[in-house]
């Protein structure tokens, strides 16, 4: 990865046991297959996860739960894409790096409405019960089960018609 | 109670996922880009910051001086380059002039979030040789747009200090200015063709980018409506709703929060 110009917070030798670079290590894989089912391109995944763990470290000190909100910052930015793209977009986007499923499972989660998909994604890949999907994108309990309820309604009808 | 389609969807998202291979990363890029890894900056660091501060201070003075001032329309109020004054994210009275007066404004958007607050706007503008600049602005904190990307380069946008980032043949440039986020970008994500690839035509170097982005200029709120088509003040007369107004696609409104579905056409386009 190129490094940027930037001066500011280059960490010397050293750092590695910094607490940051820890969390790093053990939670990028996953933060970025998370964000990759959530917006397609890892190329872009990476880019979002990236920001979210530069959020994490500017608010570490703050932080009770650094996982917890790397997640939350992670959902957030996907959510964020999928709403810019959703206006205009009216195909999946295709992955060229050849990460796409073997069926046709990823197009049609990629085809449920962002908060859908993202429930559908909290809940089965990243195993979250709905109490902890509502509280992750700040919405109730019940509107979560309703989301989850009419994506498996519309997935069903699709993939078992 | 687990069901058949239920099982499916965790071992298909499992299996999707393990195919995925991500690259190896660098946090010390995510903590450079924080902006607050001072714990660990070298005294040589500090010096290399002040250094780079000075010449950035004599770039803005360079780009402040040697600036061409946009054309001046009736009821201007130009606000260019280090223009600080706040802008309104509902009616941000941004404007491009360019000296090739080609350029229209293609599409408007004002999004809403749950609590009924303006979470971001899209500005779009568009050739007919079929360049397409979209700016997107958004409150300063980048967790609710969270569309700061990865950056390749720092530079110098508008006076203000900025990112560019590289997106597979297009570029997009990212600053604060006016107490907003500004993303610009040369094509968007939609316009990609299946392979990922930028449609000929649609992709700005980023220098081009640069340039068509310095035409940007803040005027007063007549003359920002009168900048744009009918249909847009049209839509963003809309209240209490997210909306967009687009060239091909007319007025479209959407309850407050996120972004679902084809919405509701309001005015078809004409």
């Amino acid at each position: 990865m190129r490094q940027p110009d930037s001066v500011i917070g280059v960490r010397g030798p050293g750092a590695h046991d910094d607490p940051f670079v820890t969390l790093y290590g053990s939670h990028r894989p996953r933060m970025v297959r998370l964000a990759t089912l959530l917006v397609d391109r890892v190329d872009i995944a990476e880019e979002l996860v990236q920001e979210a763990f530069a959020t994490t470290y500017r608010r570490w000190a703050t932080l009770d739960d650094p996982p917890a909100y790397l997640r939350a910052a992670v959902v957030n930015a996907c959510r964020s894409e999928l709403r810019r793209r959703h206006v205009r977009r009216t195909r999946p986007i295709a992955t060229p790096d050849g990460a796409a499923p073997p069926d046709d499972l990823r197009d049609t989660v990629a085809a449920l409405p962002e908060r859908q998909r993202t429930v559908v994604v909290l809940r089965f890949y990243e195993d979250l019960p709905l109490r902890d999907i509502a509280e992750l994108m700040g919405i109730h309990v019940g509107t979560a089960k309703s989301q989850l309820h009419r994506a498996l309604a519309r997935l069903r009808k699709e993939i078992h018609p | 109670m687990t069901t058949e389609l239920e099982d499916r969807l965790r071992e298909g998202l499992r299996e999707w996922a393990d195919r995925i291979q991500p690259s190896p990363g660098d946090p010390h890029e995510a903590m450079t880009r924080a902006g607050t890894g001072t714990a660990a900056v070298t005294r040589r660091s500090v010096a290399l910051y002040w250094a780079a501060a000075a010449v950035l201070v004599v770039l803005l003075g360079a780009v402040t001086v040697t600036r061409s001032p946009a054309p001046a329309g009736p009821g201007t109020a130009e606000g260019t380059t280090g223009d600080s004054a706040p802008l309104s994210l509902a009616e941000p009275t941004i404007v491009l002039r360019p000296a090739d007066t080609r350029w229209q404004v293609s599409s408007v958007g004002r999004y809403l979030a749950e609590s009924g607050t303006v979470s971001h706007f899209s500005l779009s503008f568009h050739h007919p040789d079929g360049r397409l600049l979209m700016l997107e602005l958004s409150p300063p904190d980048p967790l609710p747009s969270g569309t700061t990307m990865r950056y390749d380069r720092r530079l110098t946008v508008r006076g203000e200090p900025a990112v560019a980032i590289d997106r597979a043949r297009h570029h997009q440039l990212r600053w604060e200015e006016a107490g907003l986020v500004w993303t610009a970008q040369g094509s968007s994500l939609w316009n990609l063709f299946p392979d990922g690839t930028v449609p000929p035509g649609l992709g700005f170097d980023l220098d081009e980018l640069r340039s068509v982005v310095e035409d940007l200029a803040v005027v007063d709120r007549d003359t920002w409506l009168a900048s744009l088509p009918n249909l847009a003040v049209t839509a963003l007369g809309q209240r209490g709703v997210s909306v967009t107004w687009e060239h091909e696609r007319g007025v479209t409104v959407w309850p407050p929060g996120p972004v679902e579905g084809p919405g509701t056409l309001v005015v078809p386009p004409r």
